[in-house]
């Protein structure tokens, strides 16, 4: 039975990681490598590193900096951050990550999915949306929810339908860093609507959003502001996931 | 990129450090946000605070807990609180690697207080060093936890009703401010306490520790201090928390100051209580490019004992050295309490270091000086 | 030990060779037919398309290097993924495309052989031990390992077929014949089933 995922998700910007709420306010807490370190010794599902700054401020990519953090870890990685051409796409996949995220560069060219998916695979893509409700309908943004697309969500799916790729990650700017739920609803939309796996995002406060999250239609759940700040951490959400018997992979039956 | 503040020269890389739109840093601003204060208002708040832990007391009993590692901060925070007529019990967590100067220190304290002292079994604390610091970059992880912890346990334990922590960071050096910020607690620690995410059950669950050997790191069920009403608070919050003047004040109470000039560091009364603060500062530098110089230089700036122009001068003479001895011990020494030889401590320096601030050859590699030292690519002047 | 690690250009070939390196061997990737000779052992990884793929190795001569080591001097030789997928008979990503038939399957879209879930199937999913084989040593029945593949594997021969996983329908996750492994997941993604598995295929 294939297993629900908890991926944790590290974003970077100016040397360190950062959290916000509404992909505002961003606050430098750390640096990133102690929390690969340590998400590896958790034996984590996967992770998604995010490097906003490249997005940003149009800044190269550091290949370097990708295969020092695929060095350390021994599941799957996701990285994005700035992607607009395949041959970035290539050289971050042979630096060790495992699937490239993409954002920003699909509101100017939707066919870079399928230009990289030639080269990669499409399963090795996700597409990162972000959006926020705007009387009660959702639109996209781009640039960390800083660059309103004035596209609907449903128009862009319907776009996305021509494209080949692996999975969507879907983040609702409104929930972001305020750790007060997933949007239940977004999920449920967008699910019902596409049939590739989706990972929820934005809005994780306790192990019963993310419970809520999976039965809503996602097949993963991604947080990062609970498990930076609180004392919930990955295992913790597959122990209680885990009792409310939803398939969930081992690395939880330890005592604590 | 480095950016220093335009008024003290902290760093936009440190975490939690934002410079505005005119470059001046937040801390700074707060600086100057707290000329603005009502302290007597704060006074006021805090004698409520010791006035409500008297009421809760149980007899014949202490009336607050100091926690203290041996430094000039926590002296001060003991005779603070006897002057505003409170009977502190000083807990002193040990720190990882005690100096003679540290240790000095506290038995001074021991003269005016009781005194508890506790000093988790250095076979597990020195595996807990190498761990933090092969994993985080960060060898001081169990003082950051034990600091604390173990307080918070003994007022626990021994139904102590009011805990007096010193400078209450996001005032001093910047960070959200909240409603709360004068209480420390469970989410306080989880959110400020430096643990860069290393938890407990971490090590117990992968790195092979029983939970009966971390009992010092073990932050007691948050439900019964709730329910036996006891509170730690900041200092900091209640009155102006000031470098010089605590110092000022732990130096009339018997307090030294270390005799020499300290590797990395302005001044010789900071940092003095632990030979590891070298290798901890030092990895401040690899991941940010700042350390214990710029610290120091920033607020002695602010409180206006040096200029700019001068803690520009001490930066760049003193921050970031390579740590190759710290209070006259040796990095040679100080690392093998800790069975790590220096080859593996300059292979656990280069993966936390950030190469993107750095001098690095054609081949990616890190540029040093002769004496270690690396060189950065733009030090923000 | 030397271990080729196959590189026909297609992706992450670096996380590879890290779970070989942390075994203590040696991995070299491969970019030279000429080189695999040199081999004790052969890994054919694969991320991307199926098509592309065999042209790519027909091109530069390792099918030819393939034929030769692989069914003639039998050295082990293990592929992942996309590299598993290779050594079947056909598949029909895009186009039906001949693979290497080094083994009597095809690869097949998911949809066609019944799936009705969210494709493609991503994430740790468990095996299920059909036959016994030393790949399997100190590792335990319905262990997770990482799978990201829209198409799987059906044999033709039911003796090849080391394990099954499920996802809405069984397909083959891991198969074996004589010296040739094929696993459907990534081994070298997939923890500690995963780096216990690389280690078993090591000591065969």
């Amino acid at each position: 039975m294939l297993k629900a995922r908890i991926i944790p998700t590290l974003l970077r910007k100016e040397l360190g990681l950062v959290k916000g709420k509404n992909f505002k306010d961003l606050r430098r807490v750390t640096d990133v490598m102690p929390l690969i370190k340590i998400y590896n010794a958790r034996d984590v599902d996967e992770i998604i590193l995010l490097d906003i700054e490249n997005t940003i401020k149009s800044k190269p990519i550091n290949m370097n900096f990708i295969s020092g953090i695929a060095k350390e870890l021994n599941v799957p990685f996701c990285y994005g951050g700035g992607i607009t051409n395949f041959i970035d796409a290539k050289n971050i996949l042979y630096s060790g990550a495992d699937k490239i995220v993409l954002n920003s560069a699909l509101y100017d060219n939707l066919n870079i999915i399928n230009e990289i998916s030639n080269y990669t695979g499409a399963q090795s893509i996700v597409i990162s949306i972000d959006v926020k409700k705007i009387d009660k309908k959702y639109y996209c943004f781009s640039h960390c929810g800083s660059k309103n697309r004035n596209i609907n969500l449903f128009d862009f799916l319907q776009n996305l339908s021509s494209q080949k790729f692996g999975e969507i990650i879907l983040c609702s700017i409104d929930k972001e860093g305020t750790m007060d739920g997933y949007d239940l609803n977004l999920i449920k939309e967008v699910s019902s609507h596409i049939n590739v796996p989706i990972i929820a995002s934005g809005g994780a406060g306790s192990y019963e959003d993310m419970f809520k999250a999976l039965e809503f239609g996602a097949s993963a759940v991604a947080a990062g502001t609970i498990f930076h700040f609180t004392e919930l951490t990955p295992s913790g959400a597959k122990r209680y996931l885990h009792k409310k018997g939803i398939n969930i992979r081992d690395g939880f039956k330890f005592e604590y | 990129m480095i950016i220093r503040c335009k008024r003290c020269v902290a760093t936009n890389s440190r975490p939690e450090q934002v410079l505005d739109k005119d470059g001046i840093c937040n801390a700074c601003h707060s600086f100057v946000k707290k000329k603005l204060i009502n302290w007597k208002e704060k006074k006021e708040l805090f004698i409520k605070e010791i006035e409500e832990a008297k009421k809760n007391k149980t007899k014949d009993n202490w009336d607050c807990i100091i926690p203290s590692s041996g430094g000039k901060d926590s002296t001060a925070q003991a005779f603070i609180a006897k002057e505003y007529g409170l009977n502190p019990l000083i807990v002193t967590a040990t720190t990882c690697d005690l100096s003679d100067i540290g240790k000095k220190n506290i038995e001074n304290l021991k003269k005016s207080f009781d005194t508890i002292e506790i000093s988790p079994q250095k076979k597990i604390r020195s595996r807990l060093n190498k761990i933090s610091l092969e994993t985080l970059g960060d060898i001081s992880w169990p003082e950051h936890v034990a600091i604390f912890t173990q307080p918070i346990q003994i007022a626990s334990k021994l139904d102590i009703k009011l805990i007096l922590y010193g400078e209450q960071p996001q005032f001093e050096y910047g960070g959200p401010v909240r409603s709360n910020s004068n209480v420390m607690n469970r989410e306080w620690m989880e959110e400020f306490g430096g643990f860069l995410g290393l938890r407990v059950s971490d090590l117990i669950n992968h790195y092979d520790f029983k939970r009966e050997e971390l009992l010092p790191y073990i932050f007691p069920d948050e439900k019964l201090i709730n329910e036996k009403k006891i509170k730690a608070i900041f200092l900091g919050f209640y009155m102006d928390w000031n470098n010089e003047k605590n110092f000022s004040l732990s130096k009339s109470k018997g307090f030294e100051s270390f005799k020499s000039s300290i590797e990395g560091g302005n001044v010789s009364y900071e940092k003095i209580d632990n030979y590891q603060h070298g290798i901890h500062d030092y990895f401040k530098f690899l991941k940010y490019g700042f350390s214990r110089s710029t610290d120091q230089a920033s607020w002695m700036i602010r409180q206006n004992i040096i200029t700019r122009e001068e803690g520009v001068k001490l930066v760049k003479e003193n921050d970031g050295k390579y740590p190759l001895s710290y209070l006259g011990k040796k990095l040679f020494d100080i690392l093998k309490e800790i069975d790590v030889t220096i080859d593996e401590f300059n292979e656990i320096c280069d993966k936390f270091t950030n190469k993107e601030i750095f001098k690095c050859n054609q081949a990616g590699e890190l540029i040093k000086e002769d004496d270690g030292k690396l060189i950065l690519l733009d030090d923000g002047f | 030990m030397k271990v080729a690690i196959i590189n026909f250009n297609s992706g992450n070939l670096y996380s590879i060779k890290k779970s070989i390196t942390d075994l203590k061997h040696e991995a070299f990737i491969c970019n030279d037919s000429d080189d695999l000779k040199n081999s004790d052992k052969i890994i054919l990884p694969g991320v991307g398309s199926f098509h592309q793929a065999i042209n790519y190795l027909s091109k530069f001569g390792f099918v030819e290097a393939l034929n030769e080591l692989i069914l003639k001097k039998e050295v082990p030789i293990l592929g992942i993924c996309l590299g598993m997928q290779l050594f079947c008979k056909s598949s029909s990503e895009n186009k039906f495309t001949k693979g290497l038939s080094f083994i009597d399957a095809e690869v097949l879209n998911f949809k066609d052989i019944g799936c009705k879930f969210k494709l493609p199937h991503i994430g740790w999913n468990n095996i299920n031990i059909k036959k016994e084989d030393y790949i399997f040593n100190k590792i335990p029945d319905h262990s997770d390992f990482y799978f990201i593949h829209n198409f799987a594997v059906k044999c033709n021969q039911q003796e090849q077929i080391l394990a099954t996983t499920n996802y809405n329908v069984d397909f083959v996750s891991i198969f074996k014949k004589k010296n040739i492994y094929g696993v459907q997941f990534h081994p070298e993604k997939s923890s500690k089933s995963g780096s216990i598995l690389i280690k078993n295929f090591l000591e065969i």
